[in-house]
């Protein structure tokens, strides 16, 4: 399916597909996993992501993977007054992310028992 | 700082721009350059894969501009090394269209990395060839055997660079190999569309032109990447929870109520 074909509404993605977001697939993790603990601005989610993850995210990549999980329909911008606008992360965002971190989470164990044999 | 964001898209700036200027005041403790080439890379990007509707785009014109521009770059190298230091020039282009494979991958076109690696596999495989065999059969001197071991060379390297650098794309197997000897065939000279290449344009651009429709082809062909499962939620995932009723209105219902 081409990304065309989403983000001018003409079909609607299921939760299931796979997406292929490239180079940024970690910042889009760690992007939806900042905003579990509530809608966040840019500048809140590029210091939570430093502090939780010790990545810094630059703003052409924070910006380019937001409007990527916003076209997706993974995060969805909220009504703000600010120019900083906050984003918060919608129902297919967290059961994407929860499949995501689930297989991270299964990799990491068998991998950690392989280095205990 | 503020300018780099004059290189989005119209529609991107209008979406994101003053988030991302709001962004670039508070941001301390980085370095100038690195912020700038994340907002060079950003902004490729924003044009490469735009996200975000706006103006139709041309989608063919940039592609036809840049085989113009690689065959006639291609041709002015081939053209200044002169037809005795052919193998030469190869390697020099080859090496030329490397670092613009690379380039390209740092801006994330997948296509444009794949057209350019090609090309640059296309002329490396001339140079093996030119340097390693095919020097004796240009000068005449080589029996049939050796000619038609050149011949077989020549294609068999144009299906090696292709099923090594097509390989991760949809083209599964040995088809990229079979598509790169193929076009090599269909592109070669003897009774395929060479004779019409080598009718139509002067011998210095012949090679180059032959390269480039080469690696567009395959690069068209190999454009989508092989899909790959990301964030597909294991059999049996409990359904994730409503958001709470005290949470922020979303910008869309926001929309919707004013129109």
């Amino acid at each position: 399916m081409h990304l065309s074909m989403i983000y001018h509404g003409r079909m609607q993605r299921s939760p299931t597909e796979p997406l292929d977001l490239g180079r940024f697939e970690e910042p889009a993790v760690l992007i939806l996993t900042s905003l579990l603990e509530g809608p966040r601005h840019g500048y809140a989610i590029v210091r939570d992501v430093e502090q939780v993850a010790g990545v810094r995210l630059g703003p052409g990549t924070l910006y380019a993977t937001l409007a990527r999980l916003e076209a997706r329909g993974l995060i969805e911008g909220v009504a703000s007054d600010d120019r900083r606008r906050p984003y918060r992360i919608t129902d297919a965002g967290t059961t994407v992310l929860r499949g995501r971190l689930e297989r991270m989470q299964a990799i990491a164990r068998t991998g950690l028992a392989r280095m205990a044999r | 700082m503020r300018a780099l964001l004059w290189l989005y898209p119209r529609a991107w700036r209008c979406r994101y721009g003053a988030e991302m200027e709001a962004l670039l005041a508070q941001l301390r403790g980085w370095r100038r350059l690195e912020l700038a080439l994340d907002l060079v890379r950003g902004a490729a990007d924003a044009h490469l894969h735009p996200q975000v509707p706006g103006r139709r785009r041309l989608r063919w014109l940039p592609a036809g501009l840049g085989l113009l521009a690689a065959a006639l770059i291609s041709r002015a190298v081939a053209g200044a090394a002169g037809s005795d230091r052919q193998a030469v020039a190869a390697g020099l282009l080859a090496g030329l269209w490397l670092v613009a494979a690379f380039a390209w991958r740092w801006l994330g076109s997948r296509t444009a990395f794949l057209f350019s690696a090609l090309v640059a596999g296309r002329f490396m495989a001339d140079w093996v060839a030119l340097a390693a065999v095919l020097q004796l059969t240009h000068l005449g001197a080589a029996p049939l055997p050796y000619r038609v071991g050149a011949a077989v060379l020549e294609v068999g390297l144009g299906g090696v660079a292709a099923s090594l650098l097509v390989r991760r794309s949809r083209l599964a197997g040995p088809l990229p190999f079979a598509a790169g000897c193929a076009l090599e065939l269909a592109l070669g000279g003897g009774l395929s569309a060479g004779v019409l290449l080598e009718r139509w344009l002067a011998p210095a651009a012949v090679e180059p032109v032959r390269v480039v429709l080469w690696a567009a082809a395959l690069a068209w062909l190999g454009r989508r990447r092989r899909p790959r499962p990301w964030g597909e939620p294991p059999e049996g995932a409990p359904v994730a929870a409503r958001p709470s009723p005290n949470a922020p209105e979303p910008l869309s219902a926001r929309a919707r109520r004013a129109s």
